[in-house]
């Protein structure tokens, strides 16, 4: 060692001595090649200590950490744990005394034992540690102390000045307020008892533990500055998405290093968000405006691990990039990073025999740098740190976790046990016995607080490592995840690792299963921080079990619901509503329907004031919307597509035009007088039947409606559903007028149908006047559908009839024929005027004949979603009752009201005239060719078309003018393969969409379903094009070549390991048959994967491993088939059997499968339409996305949250595909 | 007993509804058919009267109310028909989904001075509506209004027909019941003063 670095060491320890002689410092002591290294902080933690002792060339394996103070010549270092290395306290002795400085050093161990060089102590032996502090003292120091030493005062008055913090800590019923409310009784006792030095030591640590906990200002701005970070993570997260590389690269970049600074430079930090506000405001600016779910780019090429040379060089690069801009304010930050890099090669080169073993046991941290460079520095420190709370680089195993969390339980019942202790004794009578008691209670009670504290240290550190761990190899920190996540937002989860691994594993979990995966990163350090505090306010804090389920059930539904709910939880937390109880009274809902339609009344009634006008900013709103959001017991039935309606619902109504016409509707909403309105309002509000209901009642049961989507859900359906659900997604005041209409007059008057009484008949629990709705608009369709029908109907028959000819005045011809000649002429003409008026008479008598009767179970006999455009319509004669469903029942029917009309009985002349005309093919032919002599336009009145119900409702409220277009034809016999067809439904899409300008467009897969098509979702951008082949270009580009490169692009081996087990291990653990289980057991291990592997390669992999277990269980289930069978089964229909039960089989993990794959790989995904089918727990849309095994074009089901895509199967690609417009 | 006149319902050859006069003409609108049959205008006409204005108004889509006891007892009937206890279900035309009229209310076609008031039916569903025409403007049209019906008993719960194409959630299917919320943190322990170890017991 040179003599400056000598002289350099000397004085840095001098420093620390002169330091640690006023007031006890936290320390770091490591052994190093020349002796020690010894770091030492006022206010910096040990683990920090840690860390740069090791910086300085220290040997963890070597190391003490705790606080240290200097008493006289005596250097006294409290220790953490009681394995310090029994040469440390001599070498450090020596090392100092090589140095120039000679102290007698002594290690203080937490057991109360002492560890000391062995030189000659000249020094108190049992000088209790200032942890040791907790000791029984009168709640207030003496004014007068005993000796009346200058010191003993300073003492007292330091302490009394204590006593205001103490007291504000525990009005604020901080967590730490117990402990250093004990700490302070027993600096207190030490210094009455005259035990100055000793109280000398805990007034310190008292006031630096105080300083710490009430850092009001700097605590405050942190919070603040934190806050208003979390709060542009939505932004953050658009630019991520949509923004130039550059611009979301320079955000993300900037991002990070407010990450990085927030803890070390409150005032820096500052300038940072200031910049990083105004860059994302701006460049938000730039984008445009788009609606619907999340885009999903093409996930780019997982970043390769680089182990080779220039690896740190490379780091660098991906840190710093080229300067210039943005970076160049944060200058120092990169030089800090930089440096840090540096002893980290530094370390490679000099420190470590092998460097190869090192980047080998680095590997994932190392391939975590090349995406996150900064959270992946954190996570390295992060994890020694772990591993020296868990004395030294242990595997976590399951094993580890449960003893750990075995010995917290212990440790937590032991406290409670001192506590209860401590409580009896302070029970007891006074005097001196009572005093022991409770000395000995509060000694007990340090003590196993002491032992809780390290006992839950080391199970952070163990789930901390572990969770950092694995999300690095597989998860939310791994490079190749397919939710990409901004630098910044891993260094969060990093962070959160470090200070609560509980809720950032739940946070890691929603990174995955949300639609805001960067705002949950950005938010955890404030729920960490609300959490810690218990969720306190108005002197009320929650215990740790419940603050800890409260603050994961907050990030999960902050994840499904977005920026904006994080934004608002603060204000929520500080109104202290958290500690209501069921405000909305939804406890003890029986169903979904109803403990929503709680939740909305209880928020609806409060938007509106006495006078029925929206009242959205009064405190009574925003408590209602902040327990509908916020509340406990609503998160115990989390809600998330609901809530994030009533989020955007509320904006909408505070927008002044919108608000402006909602009080329009909602002042126009009658007072229900009308029963069924009424009826609609009770149910509505849970009023009781008899119980009176007023304009207020109605106008809250439109406003609980209005704060929910349309949705169909998992059983009942509509095919009303897909023009209602458009109207309240694009016109919410459109929908909220017929709400109010409901409401208040118990009528439903569609745009362009009938007027109807409203249907009162709605599922218990379900929002009456939103299914009265849906279900009113069935039947004015069904009376508008009816009048089409009928008006199609008399256009066939007034054209047969116009084919009657003679035949209309046989009879009167004959009967003038009989006439006095002189009287014919007259006669003839008299005819000739009323044969056409008998003409228009039998039109007339046919229309009045015959109705139509709609059968919903006709074709396919379910009346499920679907089945109605399977429905048909049949002719019915009215009297008597016939349904018209053959060309004889057609014929005997107009036979019969002809020859009524005509006033002919059956036997009269000139009624088989009539009779052989309706039943010849010039009448019939007439009917039949009414719009056109082609075949397929042939109208048969006695097979009538099926009925397009969703369009028929669509028009009914969209416009009576709507036509329904094919985009694609039903697909050929036999159908092409189902990539090339799904390519095929795609471009019939995009050119059938090509310039709609609304966000809804009405399609239906015909005979199949009804839903909404999403014609400018913002992930059709890149498919859109001003010609089809421009269009057909941009398939090939963004669609087709990239599942091209995904099906052939290896995923790493964990991931593969992580999936195929995933799918496959629950298969085997749950066969029941032994010969089954050992023929998955087999296929598992033969088939678990060995390296990386493609999609394809893996879905081979899963097939195989299943393969033989499906055809054996295939084999055993067709044969009980066989037996079940009464008439003979030959070996062909076996072997047809069985096939099918295999193929079943082996598809269905194979789209189990698909769903993994499709998650893991992240292929570009396009959102066609949405489909109507949800609930306020999530809603599904229709994606179009390659399939990662085998590349191809593939309709998916896309559920948001948690956005799990399911292949939606190819019937529905086969299917004509239409639009109504 | 006045002498009404003969009219019949028909379609002329343009398709649309006319109504044919003591057979020996047509009409196309109300104010031609009372020109042509000032007769109708008495109120013994009513019926015939609103048979007319329903056809020009609505053709056959809905059927004048001549016989409200009919009705009645036709609804009832139909009503008593169909399933108390089934969920409303699309495509199914129900008159229970709907509810009841006061058939009190539904009268036979009255005219008073210029205004007729007849009820009809509609042709498809059945339910019922009140029409009234103001003949003196010769372009006034016939409002149906919906009556107001009263709901039946509700049903007891039945399980609508699950959906085989839903896509989404499906458990759990019940919520968790109760209230659960945050639970305060226990107090901090309140100790009293003490003193020295020697200090007397009290008794």
């Amino acid at each position: 060692m040179a003599k400056n670095d000598k002289d350099d060491l000397a004085a840095e320890i001098e420093a620390v001595i002169a330091t640690a002689r006023k007031r006890p410092m936290n320390f770091a002591m490591m052994k190093s090649k020349d002796g020690i290294v010894l770091k030492a902080h006022a206010s910096k933690g040990s683990e920090v200590m840690v860390r740069e002792a090791k910086q300085a060339g220290g040997l963890p394996a070597m190391s003490a950490m705790g606080s240290i103070s200097i008493s006289g010549k005596r250097m006294e270092l409290s220790v953490l744990t009681d394995d310090v290395p029994g040469n440390l306290p001599k070498l450090a002795r020596r090392y100092l005394s090589s140095i120039g400085i000679n102290f007698k050093v002594v290690f203080l161990l937490p057991g109360g034992g002492e560890l000391s060089d062995g030189e000659e102590d000249e020094v108190d032996e049992g000088v209790p540690r200032p942890e040791e502090a907790a000791r029984p003292a009168a709640a207030e120091p003496a004014e007068e102390a005993d000796d009346g030493t200058d010191l003993k005062a300073e003492l007292v008055a330091r302490l009394k000045a204590l006593s205001p913090q103490l007291k504000a800590l525990v009005a604020a019923a901080h967590p730490a307020a117990e402990k250093v409310s004990n700490a302070f009784r027993g600096t207190a006792v030490e210094i009455t008892s005259g035990s100055i030095e000793r109280a000398q030591g805990m007034v310190a640590a008292l006031e630096q533990a105080l300083a710490k906990l009430h850092q009001p200002v700097e605590e405050g701005a942190r919070r603040q500055l934190e806050s208003e970070f979390a709060n542009l993570g939505g932004g953050l997260a658009r630019l991520a998405r949509e923004a130039s590389a550059d611009a979301a690269g320079k955000a993300e970049k900037v991002a990070a290093m407010f990450a990085v600074e927030i803890e070390r430079d409150l005032k820096k930090s500052g300038q940072i968000l200031s910049m990083l506000r105004k860059f994302v405001e701006d460049e938000l600016a730039k984008l445009p405006t788009a609606r619907g779910p999340q885009p999903v780019e093409t996930a780019p090429s997982p970043p390769v691990a680089d182990e080779g040379k220039g690896l740190f060089s490379r780091i660098k690069g991906a840190i710093f990039g080229s300067k210039g801009g943005l970076e160049e304010i944060v200058e120092d930050t990169i030089e800090a990073a930089s440096d840090v890099l540096d002893k980290i090669e530094t370390a490679i080169k000099d420190g470590l025999a092998n460097a190869e073993e090192f980047l080998k046991d680095k590997a994932d941290l190392l391939k975590m740098a090349t995406a996150y460079p900064e959270a992946a520095l954190a996570a390295n420190a992060a994890i020694e740190a772990f591993d020296e709370t868990l004395g030294g680089d242990i595997t976590i195993t399951p094993e580890v976790l449960a003893k750990a969390a075995n010995d917290v339980a212990l440790a937590k019942s032991t406290v409670k046990s001192a506590r209860d202790a401590l409580a009896a004794a302070n029970a007891m009578k006074k005097g001196g016995t009572r005093n022991k008691a409770i000395k000995a209670a509060l000694s007990a009670l340090a003590e196993a607080e002491e032992a809780e504290v390290q006992a839950i240290a080391y199970e952070k550190a163990a789930k901390g490592k572990n969770l950092l761990e694995t999300e690095m190899m597989i998860g939310a920190l791994a490079p190749d995840s397919p939710n990409k996540l901004s630098r910044a937002a891993t260094l969060e989860l990093v962070k959160g690792a470090t200070r609560d691994p509980d809720l950032t594993a739940v946070a890691c979990d929603a990174t995955r299963s949300s639609q805001f995966p960067e705002d949950v990163a950005i938010n955890l350090g404030k729920m960490i921080g609300h959490k810690e505090r218990g969720f306190a306010a108005d002197g009320k804090s929650s215990n740790p079990e419940t603050s800890a389920k409260y603050a994961a059930n907050l990030i999960k539904m902050g994840g499904n619901v977005g920026p904006e709910y994080f934004a608002r939880l603060d204000a929520y937390v500080a109104s202290g509503r958290q500690f209501v109880r069921d405000p909305a009274g939804e406890a003890g809902s029986t169903s979904f329907g109803e403990l929503e339609q709680r939740r909305t009344l209880a928020m609806g009634k409060a938007l509106v004031d006495a006078e029925g006008k929206l009242a959205l900013d009064t405190k009574g709103a925003k408590d209602a919307i902040g327990d509908a959001l916020f509340n406990p017991t609503s998160l115990l039935n989390p809600r998330p597509a609901l809530t994030a309606n009533m989020l955007e619902t509320v904006n909408f109504l505070k927008d002044p035009a919108n608000g402006e016409k909602a009080n329009e509707i909602l002042g126009g909403v009658a007072d229900p007088t009308d029963p069924a309105a009424m009826d609609v309002v009770r149910r509505a509000t849970n009023k009781e039947a008899s119980d009176p209901v007023g304009k207020g009642d109605a106008q809250a049961a439109v406003m609980a409606t209005m704060l929910k989507s349309i949705d169909q859900g998992p059983v009942g359906s509509c095919f009303a559903t897909a023009p209602a659900r458009r109207m309240r997604e694009t016109d919410p005041l459109a929908a909220m007028g017929f709400y109010a209409e409901i409401a208040g007059t118990g009528k439903f008057s569609p745009p362009f149908g009938p007027q109807v009484p409203i249907i009162t008949n709605t599922q218990p629990g379900d929002d009456p006047i939103m299914r009265s709705f849906e279900y009113s608009l069935a039947t004015s369709t069904a009376q508008r559908v009816g009048s089409s029908q009928k008006d199609a109907v008399n256009n066939a028959n007034n054209q047969g009839l116009e084919t009657l000819g003679t035949a209309i005045n046989a009879k009167k011809l004959a009967d003038i024929q009989s006439l006095p000649e002189d009287q014919r002429a007259a006669a003839l003409a008299a005819e000739a005027s009323a044969a056409p008026l008998r003409l228009s008479k039998l039109k007339g008598d046919v229309a009045a004949a015959f109705t139509f009767i709609y059968d919903p179970l006709d074709v396919i006999g379910v009346g499920a979603d679907g089945s109605s455009d399977r429905g048909r319509y049949i002719l019915q004669q009215i009297s008597p009752k016939k349904d018209i469903r053959s060309k004889a029942d057609f014929i005997a029917a107009m036979t019969t009201v002809a020859l009524a009309s005509l006033g002919l009985a059956d036997g009269d002349e000139g009624a088989q005239t009539v009779k052989d005309h309706v039943a010849s093919d010039a009448f019939l032919n007439a009917v039949i060719q009414v719009y056109g002599t082609d075949p397929k336009d042939a109208y048969l009145p006695w097979s009538l078309k099926g009925g397009g119900q969703t369009g028929e409702a669509t028009k009914t409220l969209h416009g009576a003018t709507l036509t329904q277009q094919s985009m694609t034809a039903e697909a050929g016999k036999p159908p092409p393969d189902e990539g090339a067809r799904t390519k095929q439904v795609l471009q019939g899409f995009l050119d059938g969409m090509a310039g709609k300008t609304g966000e809804m467009v009405t399609i239906r897969t015909v005979g199949m379903h009804g839903f909404n098509a999403l014609p400018n979702d913002p992930s059709l951008d890149k498919l859109k094009g001003s010609t089809p082949e421009a269009r057909a270009q941009n398939i090939e580009d963004h669609l087709i070549e990239p599942g091209k490169t995904i099906k052939d692009a290896k995923l790493s081996t964990a991931r593969v390991v992580d999936m195929y087990t995933k799918l496959v291990k629950p298969i085997v653990d749950a066969e029941a048959d032994p010969t089954i289980k050992a023929l998955l057991q087999t296929g598992f291990e033969a088939q678990m994967p060995k390296g990386e592997l493609s999609p394809a390669e893996l879905d081979k992999a899963v097939r195989d491993a299943i393969g033989p277990a499906n055809a054996k269980r295939a084999e055993i289930e067709a044969a009980a088939w066989k037996a079940g069978q009464t008439g003979a089964v030959t070996d062909e229909d076996l072997n047809k059997k069985k096939e099918e039960i295999e193929k079943a089989k082996n598809d269905k993990a194979a789209s189990a499968l698909a769903t993994e794959l499709v998650e893991a790989c992240g292929p570009p995904e396009f959102v066609i339409a949405d489909s109507n089918w949800g609930s306020g727990a999530d809603h599904t849309f229709f994606v179009i996305a390659p399939d990662p095994a085998t590349g191809e074009p593939t309709l998916w089901t896309k559920t948001i949250p948690p956005g799990t895509l399911r292949k939606a199967g190819r019937d529905w690609v086969d299917h004509e595909w239409a639009m109504i417009d | 007993m006045t002498d009404i006149p003969q009219v019949d319902l028909g379609i002329n050859e343009a398709a649309r509804s006319v109504v044919i006069v003591e057979g020996a003409s047509q009409v196309s609108d109300l104010a031609e058919l009372i020109s042509a049959a000032p007769g109708l205008m008495h109120p013994e006409a009513a019926g015939t009267l609103a048979r007319a204005a329903n056809h020009f108004a609505q053709g056959t889509d809905y059927q004048v109310i001549t016989d409200p006891a009919a009705f009645e007892v036709a609804y009832r009937a139909r009503v008593e028909s169909e399933d108390p206890n089934a969920p409303w279900r699309e495509g199914v035309l129900r008159l229970r989904d709907h509810g009841m009229p006061d058939f009190n209310e539904i009268m036979a076609p009255s005219l008073s001075g210029q205004k007729l008031v007849y009820f009809a039916k509609d042709s498809y569903v059945g339910l019922p509506y009140r029409v009234s025409v103001d003949l003196s403007n010769a372009n006034a049209s016939a409002a149906y209004t919906a009556l107001a019906l009263k709901p039946l008993p509700p049903p007891r719960p039945a399980v609508p027909t699950p959906n085989p194409l839903f896509v989404g959630s499906n458990a759990p299917l019940s919520p968790v019941t109760g209230d659960e919320g945050l639970e305060l943190a226990e107090p901090p322990l309140v100790i009293d003063d003490f003193g020295a170890d020697d200090e007397p017991d009290e008794p």
